[in-house]
Protein backbone atom coordinates (compact mmCIF):
# COMPACT_ATOMS: atom_id res chain seq x y z
CA UNK A 1 0.00 0.00 0.00
CA UNK A 2 1.30 3.45 -0.74
CA UNK A 3 0.80 6.48 1.47
CA UNK A 4 -0.61 9.12 -0.22
CA UNK A 5 2.13 11.36 0.43
CA UNK A 6 4.27 9.37 -1.11
CA UNK A 7 2.85 8.28 -4.32
CA UNK A 8 4.13 10.15 -7.40
CA UNK A 9 2.97 13.26 -7.83
CA UNK A 10 1.62 13.58 -11.79
CA UNK A 11 1.17 17.06 -12.88
CA UNK A 12 -2.34 17.25 -14.28
CA UNK A 13 -2.19 19.00 -17.59
CA UNK A 14 -5.47 20.46 -19.32
CA UNK A 15 -4.66 18.64 -22.83
CA UNK A 16 -5.59 21.48 -25.56
CA UNK A 17 -8.46 19.64 -28.18
CA UNK A 18 -9.30 21.31 -31.09
CA UNK A 19 -12.76 22.27 -31.98
CA UNK A 20 -13.42 20.50 -35.26
CA UNK A 21 -14.30 22.93 -38.20
CA UNK A 22 -17.65 22.08 -38.41
CA UNK A 23 -20.01 25.09 -39.26
CA UNK A 24 -23.93 25.23 -39.93
CA UNK A 25 -24.27 27.80 -42.23
CA UNK A 26 -27.53 29.19 -41.46
CA UNK A 27 -28.64 31.64 -44.40
CA UNK A 28 -32.53 33.06 -42.91
CA UNK A 29 -33.70 35.89 -44.70
CA UNK A 30 -35.02 39.43 -42.60
CA UNK A 31 -37.72 38.80 -40.92
CA UNK A 32 -39.30 41.21 -43.74
CA UNK A 33 -39.27 38.66 -46.40
CA UNK A 34 -40.64 36.15 -44.02
CA UNK A 35 -43.71 37.64 -43.05
CA UNK A 36 -47.29 36.38 -44.18
CA UNK A 37 -48.90 37.44 -47.15
CA UNK A 38 -51.77 39.50 -46.57
CA UNK A 39 -55.33 38.52 -46.64
CA UNK A 40 -57.12 42.21 -46.42
CA UNK A 41 -60.80 41.59 -46.37
CA UNK A 42 -62.72 41.47 -49.68
CA UNK A 43 -65.06 42.84 -51.27
CA UNK A 44 -69.22 43.31 -49.64
CA UNK A 45 -70.88 40.34 -50.67
CA UNK A 46 -74.44 42.73 -50.66
CA UNK A 47 -73.10 45.15 -53.87
CA UNK A 48 -74.94 44.02 -56.57
CA UNK A 49 -73.73 46.24 -59.46
CA UNK A 50 -72.68 45.85 -63.56
CA UNK A 51 -69.41 45.49 -64.76
CA UNK A 52 -68.96 44.68 -68.63
CA UNK A 53 -67.12 41.26 -69.60
CA UNK A 54 -63.71 42.50 -70.55
CA UNK A 55 -63.72 44.32 -67.05
CA UNK A 56 -65.12 41.03 -65.13
CA UNK A 57 -62.22 39.10 -66.80
CA UNK A 58 -59.73 41.71 -65.98
CA UNK A 59 -60.59 41.47 -62.10
CA UNK A 60 -60.88 38.13 -62.85
CA UNK A 61 -57.38 37.53 -64.15
CA UNK A 62 -56.18 39.94 -61.20
CA UNK A 63 -58.12 38.21 -58.44
CA UNK A 64 -56.35 34.87 -59.39
CA UNK A 65 -52.92 36.01 -59.68
CA UNK A 66 -53.43 37.49 -56.62
CA UNK A 67 -54.35 34.34 -54.48
CA UNK A 68 -51.78 32.40 -56.53
CA UNK A 69 -48.85 34.39 -55.56
CA UNK A 70 -50.08 34.76 -51.81
CA UNK A 71 -50.21 30.75 -51.50
CA UNK A 72 -47.05 30.60 -53.11
CA UNK A 73 -45.45 32.71 -50.98
CA UNK A 74 -46.94 31.16 -47.76
CA UNK A 75 -45.34 28.15 -49.25
CA UNK A 76 -41.86 29.71 -49.42
CA UNK A 77 -42.26 31.46 -45.67
CA UNK A 78 -43.30 28.01 -44.76
CA UNK A 79 -40.23 26.19 -46.35
CA UNK A 80 -37.83 28.84 -44.80
CA UNK A 81 -39.39 28.82 -41.56
CA UNK A 82 -41.82 25.81 -40.86
CA UNK A 83 -45.00 26.61 -39.68
CA UNK A 84 -44.85 30.00 -39.59
CA UNK A 85 -47.76 30.68 -41.81
CA UNK A 86 -50.44 28.54 -41.71
CA UNK A 87 -53.31 27.92 -44.26
CA UNK A 88 -55.36 30.78 -45.05
CA UNK A 89 -58.98 30.33 -42.67
CA UNK A 90 -61.52 29.55 -45.40
CA UNK B 1 40.05 -45.13 -40.30
CA UNK B 2 40.64 -44.61 -36.71
CA UNK B 3 44.40 -43.88 -37.29
CA UNK B 4 43.51 -41.03 -39.36
CA UNK B 5 40.65 -39.59 -36.69
CA UNK B 6 43.11 -39.81 -34.16
CA UNK B 7 45.73 -38.05 -36.59
CA UNK B 8 43.18 -35.36 -37.29
CA UNK B 9 42.80 -34.60 -33.46
CA UNK B 10 46.35 -34.65 -32.41
CA UNK B 11 46.44 -31.71 -35.18
CA UNK B 12 43.85 -29.63 -33.99
CA UNK B 13 45.21 -30.43 -30.14
CA UNK B 14 48.81 -28.63 -31.40
CA UNK B 15 47.21 -25.94 -33.57
CA UNK B 16 44.59 -25.38 -30.62
CA UNK B 17 45.94 -21.63 -29.62
CA UNK B 18 44.95 -20.90 -33.19
CA UNK B 19 42.15 -21.97 -34.00
CA UNK B 20 40.97 -20.49 -30.86
CA UNK B 21 42.28 -17.38 -32.13
CA UNK B 22 40.49 -17.77 -35.52
CA UNK B 23 37.24 -18.29 -33.61
CA UNK B 24 37.15 -15.74 -31.25
CA UNK B 25 37.88 -13.51 -34.63
CA UNK B 26 35.28 -14.31 -36.59
CA UNK B 27 32.82 -13.70 -33.63
CA UNK B 28 34.17 -10.57 -33.20
CA UNK B 29 33.87 -9.92 -36.82
CA UNK B 30 30.08 -11.02 -36.76
CA UNK B 31 29.46 -8.76 -33.81
CA UNK B 32 31.56 -6.13 -35.58
CA UNK B 33 28.84 -6.13 -38.51
CA UNK B 34 25.88 -6.44 -36.72
CA UNK B 35 26.67 -3.40 -34.60
CA UNK B 36 27.56 -1.23 -37.20
CA UNK B 37 24.24 -2.55 -38.98
CA UNK B 38 21.94 -1.36 -35.58
CA UNK B 39 24.19 2.32 -35.44
CA UNK B 40 22.68 2.39 -39.23
CA UNK B 41 19.24 1.54 -38.70
CA UNK B 42 19.27 3.86 -35.03
CA UNK B 43 20.65 7.23 -36.76
CA UNK B 44 17.95 6.60 -39.76
CA UNK B 45 14.70 5.62 -37.09
CA UNK B 46 15.89 8.56 -35.50
CA UNK B 47 16.05 10.98 -38.70
CA UNK B 48 12.73 9.82 -39.51
CA UNK B 49 11.55 10.42 -36.22
CA UNK B 50 12.42 13.60 -36.21
CA UNK B 51 11.10 14.48 -39.69
CA UNK B 52 7.89 12.63 -38.78
CA UNK B 53 6.96 14.59 -35.50
CA UNK B 54 8.74 17.89 -36.77
CA UNK B 55 5.85 17.19 -39.42
CA UNK B 56 3.10 16.48 -37.19
CA UNK B 57 3.83 19.88 -35.27
CA UNK B 58 5.95 18.89 -31.87
CA UNK B 59 9.38 17.89 -31.50
CA UNK B 60 11.03 14.69 -30.33
CA UNK B 61 13.44 15.74 -28.07
CA UNK B 62 12.74 15.60 -23.91
CA UNK B 63 11.83 19.39 -22.99
CA UNK B 64 10.54 21.55 -19.90
CA UNK B 65 7.57 22.56 -20.39
CA UNK B 66 5.93 25.47 -18.84
CA UNK B 67 2.22 24.68 -18.53
CA UNK B 68 -0.70 25.97 -16.92
CA UNK B 69 -2.19 23.31 -15.02
CA UNK B 70 -6.29 22.74 -14.49
CA UNK B 71 -6.08 24.70 -11.46
CA UNK B 72 -4.60 27.79 -13.12
CA UNK B 73 -0.88 27.55 -12.02
CA UNK B 74 2.20 27.18 -13.96
CA UNK B 75 4.37 24.57 -13.62
CA UNK B 76 7.13 23.40 -15.63
CA UNK B 77 6.55 19.52 -16.91
CA UNK B 78 8.95 17.57 -18.24
CA UNK B 79 8.21 15.77 -21.26
CA UNK B 80 10.28 12.49 -21.65
CA UNK B 81 11.50 11.94 -25.63
CA UNK B 82 8.96 11.36 -27.78
CA UNK B 83 6.11 12.22 -25.47
CA UNK B 84 4.87 15.89 -27.11
CA UNK B 85 5.37 14.23 -30.09
CA UNK B 86 2.73 11.06 -28.83
CA UNK B 87 0.33 13.64 -27.38
CA UNK B 88 0.19 15.72 -30.27
CA UNK B 89 -0.30 12.94 -32.98
CA UNK B 90 -2.70 11.44 -30.60
CA UNK B 91 -4.41 14.60 -30.60
CA UNK B 92 -4.38 15.04 -34.37
CA UNK B 93 -6.12 11.59 -34.58
CA UNK B 94 -9.10 12.93 -32.71
CA UNK B 95 -9.25 15.82 -34.16
CA UNK B 96 -9.52 14.20 -37.71
CA UNK B 97 -12.01 11.68 -36.30
CA UNK B 98 -14.06 14.28 -34.39
CA UNK B 99 -14.11 16.46 -37.52
CA UNK B 100 -15.63 13.31 -39.64
CA UNK B 101 -17.79 13.03 -37.04
CA UNK B 102 -19.81 15.88 -36.44
CA UNK B 103 -19.73 16.87 -40.02
CA UNK B 104 -21.17 13.68 -40.76
CA UNK B 105 -23.93 14.63 -38.18
CA UNK B 106 -24.51 18.14 -39.72
CA UNK B 107 -24.70 16.72 -43.27
CA UNK B 108 -27.27 13.94 -41.95
CA UNK B 109 -29.30 16.52 -39.73
CA UNK B 110 -29.47 18.82 -42.89
CA UNK B 111 -30.57 16.28 -44.93
CA UNK B 112 -33.39 14.93 -42.48
CA UNK B 113 -34.54 18.57 -42.52
CA UNK B 114 -34.35 18.77 -45.80
CA UNK B 115 -36.77 15.56 -46.58
CA UNK B 116 -38.89 16.79 -44.08
CA UNK B 117 -39.40 20.16 -45.36
CA UNK B 118 -39.85 18.25 -49.06
CA UNK B 119 -43.09 16.03 -47.51
CA UNK B 120 -44.45 19.29 -46.22
CA UNK B 121 -44.12 21.21 -49.38
CA UNK B 122 -45.77 18.37 -51.18
CA UNK B 123 -48.71 18.46 -48.92
CA UNK B 124 -49.28 22.35 -48.82
CA UNK B 125 -48.84 22.27 -52.83
CA UNK B 126 -50.95 19.66 -53.55
CA UNK B 127 -53.65 21.41 -51.48
CA UNK B 128 -53.01 24.66 -52.82
CA UNK B 129 -53.67 22.90 -56.46
CA UNK B 130 -56.95 21.43 -55.25
CA UNK B 131 -57.96 24.67 -53.82
CA UNK B 132 -57.30 26.71 -57.30
CA UNK B 133 -58.93 24.19 -59.00
CA UNK B 134 -62.41 24.53 -57.18
CA UNK B 135 -62.59 28.37 -56.25
CA UNK B 136 -61.66 28.42 -60.59
CA UNK B 137 -64.46 26.27 -61.16
CA UNK B 138 -66.63 27.86 -58.93
CA UNK B 139 -65.43 31.73 -60.57
CA UNK B 140 -66.47 30.18 -63.56
CA UNK B 141 -69.79 29.34 -62.43
CA UNK B 142 -70.33 33.16 -60.98
CA UNK B 143 -69.38 34.53 -63.77
CA UNK B 144 -71.77 32.53 -66.56
CA UNK B 145 -74.49 33.66 -64.50
CA UNK B 146 -73.11 37.00 -64.15
CA UNK B 147 -72.96 37.36 -67.72
CA UNK B 148 -76.06 35.96 -68.39
CA UNK B 149 -78.06 37.95 -65.76
CA UNK B 150 -75.82 40.88 -66.57
CA UNK B 151 -75.16 41.56 -62.82
CA UNK B 152 -72.95 41.10 -60.40
CA UNK B 153 -74.37 39.16 -57.30
CA UNK B 154 -73.84 37.53 -53.75
CA UNK B 155 -72.23 34.30 -55.63
CA UNK B 156 -69.66 36.42 -57.82
CA UNK B 157 -68.77 38.57 -54.96
CA UNK B 158 -68.40 35.72 -52.79
CA UNK B 159 -66.60 33.10 -55.43
CA UNK B 160 -64.25 36.28 -56.39
CA UNK B 161 -62.89 37.01 -52.97
CA UNK B 162 -62.26 33.47 -52.75
CA UNK B 163 -60.79 33.12 -55.74
CA UNK B 164 -58.20 36.25 -54.57
CA UNK B 165 -57.73 34.37 -51.34
CA UNK B 166 -59.63 37.90 -49.48
CA UNK B 167 -61.36 37.54 -46.00
CA UNK B 168 -64.90 36.91 -46.21
CA UNK B 169 -65.98 40.72 -44.92
CA UNK B 170 -69.21 38.61 -43.49
CA UNK B 171 -66.75 36.64 -40.84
Amino acid sequence: MTLPGCATRTVEVPVTREVPPVVKVKDKPPAELLRCPETPEGFPLDQVGQMSNATRAAAIRIGKAMGVNATRLRRLVNWLQPDACPAAAK
Amino acid sequence: MIAALRALWGAIRNAREWLTLVVVGAIGAWLYVQLAETRADRAQLQAQVNVICASAGSPFAAATVRLTDAKGKTTDVAFARGARCEQQVASLVAFRADTDRTTAEALAAAMREREGKVAVDARAARDAVEALASATKRMEIADAEAQRLNRLDHNWWAAFNDLAGLRDPNR
